[in-house]
């Protein structure tokens, strides 16, 4: 599996699984595009710090609940849909990442592939 | 996308703690160089930038954001400061970022958090304690740390009837086994004195709070309040070991084993597990103990059953000295003059007592052992009941 050149040196980490299973990550765009998976560091933190495992992992839940409570406390998401992915190993890693929502989970996504495409808006 | 950790007016920013992380941190607080900590959320975005509200706040107000006490909402429709920062943070790099304070009542509801959601996480509202040796050796004073685990109770906050009865039993404890160490029937005024705990500090953990004898040690770095503490965790370290226990309870007091009982029950009521560490200004001198509910549990029924193995027996005679301060009582028959303790349930009946009446009593017999030789050294009576 083949990695964006700008991950950091033990990027994805060991301890990640082969993806898959259902996922879901809220998208500004009906359908799925690919700016909707960019890499937090190449969307936000590019200018300021170097590429982090953290910030080279997307963020996603296993469960939709999560994602419905993420848009009520965070609003920055309210206009967010959640779309649903069906993962494959072939689409990269993910590892649970708890944060307040506990189905957290980060996902390192490899160099070729079109992760949008195995997406499907499910709520507005 | 500007830099949202570096902002005009407030500086370069540290992340603290980050509570929500969704591609990056968007609910996080951070400090600035100078020390002041901010609450921030994500609010907002559009095509252009996205919007954060940047709300000051104390130490103390923060603790109480992260234990849920303040909700999310409140958090910034309701700053401490009565203003927000409002960053706008554009996507293009060539615009600069931009930060206005604004009253909350310019905010719209809607780039606020919902009402009622909140992160209810185990918090520390309270400073850490400063290191106790440093504090004993500096005051002179025996320094005792009482560390409980109150259930049910996520801040380090303890409900301040619960903590009175808990100190009160506690100070009990000592008082009791100090009128051992210096071989005093009674609990006197002297006593009392000797053993007074003050509350120097209450602390971070789970609800920490520093106790210190009131007296300081003498030039030999040695107090008496020291010698009780020193028992009362040998005490609490024997655990429930019958043997140990039975051995300690032999020696001291019948008081002692009644104080004790009531300040293990009082615990459970409403504390799951407790630690004791004391620290001396005499360096060789300090110990812990940890209390765990179980071993609390297992500790009263030895001592109940303790008490209720003890022989009693019914005297008539005359009441001839009754104190409901120290709980003391003296009755005198045709052949001797039991002296004792009055156990609780007896209280009700003393206090309608007369002196220099004749009165039927209920009485226990309990016997203290010598700690080197086993053998009996003293025998104390507990009024259970006068009639």
């Amino acid at each position: 599996m083949e990695w964006p050149d700008f991950y950091p040196e033990n990027c994805p980490p060991v301890e990640a699984e082969p993806a898959s299973g259902t996922v879901y990550r809220l998208v500004q765009h009906d359908p799925a595009q690919a700016k909707d998976f960019e890499t937090p560091w190449e969307e936000y933190r590019k200018q300021f710090e170097p590429p982090t495992i953290e910030n080279c992992g997307l963020s996603v839940h296993t469960d939709p609940q999560d994602s419905k409570k993420l848009r009520n406390r965070i609003k920055k998401f309210r206009k967010r849909q959640i779309a649903e992915g069906q993962l494959n190993p072939t689409l990269g890693v993910t590892q649970r990442t708890p944060s307040l929502e506990k189905s957290h989970h980060s996902w390192w996504v490899p160099l070729g592939t079109e992760p949008w495409v195995v997406f499907n808006i499910i709520s507005g | 996308m500007a830099d949202i950790l570096n902002i005009p007016i407030l500086g370069k920013l540290k992340i603290v703690e980050t509570y929500v992380y969704y591609d990056q941190p968007v609910l996080f607080s951070c400090k600035s160089a100078a020390g002041h900590l901010y609450f921030v959320v994500a609010a907002d975005e559009n095509e252009q930038y996205d919007t954060w509200l940047y709300a000051g706040v104390s130490a103390e107000r923060l603790n109480h954001i992260r234990s849920g006490a303040i909700d999310l909402h409140d958090a910034f429709a309701d700053p401490e400061e009565g203003f927000l920062f409002q960053v706008i943070a554009p996507y293009d790099n060539q615009t600069p970022l931009q930060i206005e304070p604004v009253p909350p009542s310019k905010i719209a509801e809607d780039i606020l958090p919902m009402p009622g959601e909140r992160l209810n996480l185990k918090t520390e509202t309270l400073p850490v304690l400063n290191n106790s040796e440093e504090i004993a050796k500096a005051k002179k004073q025996e320094i005792l740390n009482l560390t409980l685990n109150f259930d049910g109770v996520f801040r380090t906050e303890a409900p301040v009837a619960i903590l009175s009865k808990i100190l009160e039993k506690l100070q009990n404890v000592i008082n009791a086994i100090g009128a051992i160490s210096v071989q005093s029937e009674r609990i006197t005024e002297d006593i009392k004195s000797n053993m007074q705990l003050s509350l120097l500090e209450v602390g971070a953990g789970s609800f920490d709070i520093r106790l210190a004898s009131t007296k300081t040690v003498d030039l030999l770095n040695h107090s008496d309040f020291g010698d009780a503490i020193e028992e009362f965790l040998e005490l609490l370290n024997a655990g429930s070991n019958q043997d140990q226990l039975k051995r300690l309870l032999g020696r001291l007091r019948l008081r002692v084993a009644e104080d004790y009982t009531e300040f293990l029950k009082l615990l459970g009521e409403s504390v799951v597990d407790t630690s004791f560490k004391w620290t001396s200004p005499n360096p060789e001198r300090g110990g812990a103990a940890y209390l765990s509910e179980p071993k609390r549990r297992e500790v009263i029924e030895i001592l109940q059953k303790r008490r209720e193995e003890a022989p009693k027996f019914t005297i008539t005679g005359t009441l001839i000295g009754a104190s409901l301060k120290s709980k003391r009582f003296d009755l005198e028959t045709t052949e001797k003059i039991y002296t004792g303790d009055i156990a609780e349930e007896a209280i009700e009946t003393v206090k309608n007592a007369t002196l220099s009446r004749e009165y039927t009593a209920t009485i226990q017999e309990i016997t203290q052992k010598s700690a080197v030789t086993d053998e009996i050294t003293k025998t104390e009576y507990q009024l259970l009941n006068l009639r």
